[in-house]
């Protein structure tokens, strides 16, 4: 009798645990039978959600998930139909035609019209509105747009016009191989003209005052608080994509808070720094993201010029010199003991990944090879060179970083490697407030600094910053040939192959003259908890970790 | 109190404009002209003694500006919100840390030189030198991680959610407290009124709580007021512990961001709120303790 009780309980638990197998694999196949509220940390408070106005990543990565742009970005990086359901470009490669949907809504159920776009963006263009990253109208090379900006012509002039209510003619300059990709940002989403002018000043200083068009309605955000939500848009043209009902997010700045957080399943999913990363490395939760930013050490060849006594007897100006201080670092140390596995050795000046050869595929890293890498013997080589050439036995340069941990760590440990490989090299190291470091080498006032560039779509934002007509160009670096070769490649945006191979060019001018020192990109670390699915990771545009179509699977 | 607060604003409005550094992002994308009207927006192309002129103007109008961090939004409104649960916190703490150390600084001078004034010692010292994130992270790890009794994070709708942030803040004013009460405590304890009382029968409890206790609180009024002001104006690193909207986090970060409206307004608020505190301990002086009174009136 016992013996039956017996077998007939572990047949049951055979059967119950039969059922939660197919219950589990059903789930994933019918998606969304889970819960459907998402708990997320935030990065930061928003310091604004008026998408003209968007100069950061957190407002951008927060309209993201309320607000749709012409084009969406695929997991990839490919445009996909956002509030255009399609687009052309004519022969010239200026002229885009985009066809918006009958069905993209607002949420209050008013329909998204050609003339939402001419008005954010002729409002972006507006030079008395002083939008923060207005000047991304003259990099996508939109028409009159520099002379809107500086005050010459009016917004009407822009080039942007709307023949009828759901047409959008955007004429540019010159070709923009990337102009598909940057027409989705969140400075060129929609906005709705009565709304907007409604509020004037209010407009978008809190969750009320705000009009979505994406995935989510933006709700319960006090303007400034730690919290708010994003809740599934009925009026969403592709609503049935989206699964989760709620996203709720909470700005947790304590990276211990936020662990505890996610280890109690009170958040779905967080992102992690150094110090919690060898915890989780081996957690198959984990998701490394490249970043893309590419961090380097800026060489002020001019200062040097400009001070020729007072600072390092003109040792910047010699290429020697620089190629030494170029290859005495070693990236690789520094990732694995200084940034405790927190980014990728660079490669080149451009960040591997962001583009791919159109004829081969392959990216840029593949295609020119490791450009960047560490060599004692040859940076002793080119020091006494460029040493015998000044003249001198001794050069004290002085190192410059923001004062923050991380830059400090890099800072000092640049300072330590390069007076050990170069004999004779004083480095007078000067760790400053972001906003001074930044100051300074605007105002090209400084040696060498620690810096960083996160391009934008087009690998030419990479080398562009020392064209000479590049307000970035820090170094003040003057190279005829290379600021013929960018001209050129603005010019050819149309034969794609071309530019690619000038734009390999012009990187290569840069590296054999060591105009700056590359160091590695960035990545993020993300931890997601393993019943949700369907997360998307991103190096580029959009939002690094996307949960817009993420759902759970069921319990 | 007026030429006080007059002074505090004169000289922080000067050295903030001494602050190396730009209030507004992407400076380096900005075109010229954009850059004037932002200047012109914010009135940053007046001179600086104009400026601070209808600085004073303004919040005697009780116009304290709009702020440079957060796009369009209030100072008035964002120190506002940040100031609530931090007040909150702080009074909570307030009470619960001073009657704590209260009762801690009595037992302690009764049995003293026993080892419950030993362990009363230790704990107060303890209290004093141990920053409170510490006792923040700890308090968090025990009794929200690991007991899960408690939530992990400041939850502004319930008491439960405060609990663990009041405790983390009532550390150091019960340590505080404990130590002044102590010492005091003693000396009254071997007073000859008290001696009188003895003589007379009345029993401990009695002679301490009705007759020493009111003598030994006077010290403690006067660390009290600063101890308000530093408690209500937050913690940064508690409040990011505990993920609390609070004040302390907001001037630190306003200071980082160059958001000057901002910077003025709360600093502003914390030493109107000094004053005050200040104030306040005066009176309480007088009504702790008769003698005082006296004096006042004759003078």
């Amino acid at each position: 009798m016992k013996n039956l009780v017996k077998t007939v309980l572990w047949l049951l638990l055979a059967a119950s645990l039969l059922v939660s197998c197919t219950q589990s694999g059903s789930s994933s196949a019918n998606q969304a039978t889970g819960k459907t509220v998402l708990n997320i940390a935030g990065d930061g408070e928003i310091p604004t959600a008026d998408s003209t106005n968007t100069g950061n990543t957190i407002s951008s990565g927060v309209l993201y998930y309320v607000q749709e742009g012409l084009v969406r970005l695929d997991p990839d990086g490919n445009p996909t139909p956002g509030v255009a359901e399609s687009w052309e470009v004519d022969e010239t490669g200026t002229i885009y035609t985009f066809h918006l949907r009958e069905d993209a809504y607002w949420e209050n159920g008013v329909p998204v019209v050609a003339d939402d776009f001419i008005f954010s963006w002729q409002r972006l263009a507006d030079p008395t509105f002083a939008a923060v990253s207005a000047n991304q109208l003259v990099l996508s090379g939109i028409v009159n747009s520099e002379a809107i900006l500086a005050g010459e012509l009016p917004v009407t002039d822009l080039g942007i016009a709307a023949p009828d209510e759901h047409t959008i003619v955007i004429t540019l300059v010159q070709p923009n191989t990337y102009f598909l990709k940057e027409v989705g940002s969140t400075i060129f989403y929609p906005l709705n003209r009565e709304f907007v002018t409604g509020l004037g000043d209010l407009y978008a200083t809190d969750a009320e005052k705000h009009l979505s068009n994406g995935p989510f309605t933006f709700e319960e955000w006090d303007g400034t608080g730690l919290s708010w939500s994003y809740v599934k848009n009925e009026y969403y043209w592709d609503k049935d994509s989206i699964y989760l009902t709620q996203i709720n997010v909470e700005v947790i700045k304590d990276q211990g808070t936020k662990v505890s957080l996610y280890e109690a399943g009170e958040l779905d999913s967080i992102s992690i720094t150094g110090d919690y990363f060898a915890q989780y490395k081996d957690d198959p939760g984990l998701v490394q993201v490249p970043s893309l930013s590419a961090s380097n050490v800026e060489i002020g060849i001019a200062h040097d010029q400009n001070n020729f006594e007072a600072t390092a007897n003109g040792a910047l100006v010699n290429v020697n010199i620089r190629k030494a201080l170029f290859y005495a670092v070693d990236r690789e140390e520094l990732i694995t003991y200084i940034l405790e596995g927190q980014g990728t050795p660079a490669v080149g000046i451009i960040a591997d990944g962001i583009a791919n050869n159109p004829g081969t595929g392959a990216s840029i890293g593949e295609d020119t090879g490791n450009q960047v890498y560490f060599d004692g013997d040859l940076a002793r080589e080119y020091w006494e060179k460029g040493l015998a050439e000044l003249g001198v036995t001794s050069i004290t340069l002085e190192l410059l970083t923001s004062d923050s941990d991380s830059a400090k760590k890099v800072g000092e440990y640049l300072q330590n490697q390069w007076q050990e490989e170069l004999p004779g090299l004083i480095i007078d190291y000067v760790p400053v407030v972001t906003s001074v470091r930044f100051e300074r080498m605007m105002n090209f006032d400084f040696d060498l600094a620690l810096g960083g560039w996160s391009g934008g779509f087009d690998p030419l934002s990479y080398i562009e910053q020392h064209n000479i007509t590049s307000a970035h160009n820090h170094s003040q670096y003057v190279n005829p040939v290379f600021n013929d070769l960018v001209a050129k490649i603005k010019s050819e945006g149309n034969d794609v192959q071309a530019r690619w191979d000038d734009i390999i060019a012009a990187q290569q001018i840069l590296l054999d003259e060591a105009v700056e020192i590359p160091l590695y990109s960035g990545v993020s670390n993300i931890l997601v908890a393993s019943n949700l699915h369907n997360v998307y990771f991103r190096s580029i545009g959009g939002v690094t970790v996307d949960y817009t179509y993420a759902y759970f699977s069921g319990e | 109190m007026v030429i006080t607060l007059f002074l505090i604003i004169t000289c922080t409005f000067f050295l903030m404009n001494e602050m190396p550094g730009s209030p507004f992002q992407n400076l380096d994308q900005l075109t010229e002209l954009q850059y004037k009207l932002l200047d012109e927006k914010y009135g940053f192309d007046k001179p600086v003694t104009e400026r601070y002129f209808t600085y004073l103007k303004n919040i005697l109008h009780g116009e304290f500006g709009i702020s440079l961090q957060f796009n369009n939004q209030s100072v008035a409104k964002i120190v506002f919100k940040r100031f609530g649960p931090s007040l909150k916190l702080g009074l909570q703490a307030l009470v619960v840390g001073t009657l704590l150390g209260v009762l801690l600084g009595v037992i302690a001078a009764m049995k003293q030189n026993s080892w419950v004034d030993s362990f009363c010692s230790i704990l107060a010292i303890a209290g004093r030198s141990v920053p409170n994130f510490i006792f923040a992270v700890l308090l968090q790890f025990v009794f929200a991680v690991s007991l899960k009794m408690l939530p992990i994070t400041y939850d502004k709708g319930s008491l439960i959610g405060s609990i663990l942030p009041t405790l983390a803040l009532a550390i150091s004013p019960m340590a505080l407290s404990s130590r002044f009460i102590r010492t005091q405590m003693i000396e009254v304890l071997h007073s000859d009124y008290i001696e009188l009382g003895r003589a007379k029968g009345a029993n401990d409890w009695q002679l301490v709580f009705h007759h020493g206790l009111r003598n030994s609180l006077i010290p403690l009024i006067t660390v009290l007021g600063p101890m308000i002001v530093s408690l209500v104006t937050g913690s940064l690193v508690v409040e990011n512990i505990f993920a609390i909207p609070g004040v302390g986090e907001q001037l630190t970060k306003s200071i980082l961001t160059h958001d000057y409206p901002t910077i003025m307004a709360i600093t502003i608020l914390f030493s109107a709120l000094l004053i005050f505190a200040l104030f306040v301990c005066d009176i309480l002086y007088r009504v702790v303790d008769p003698r005082l009174r006296i004096e006042g009136g004759s003078s």
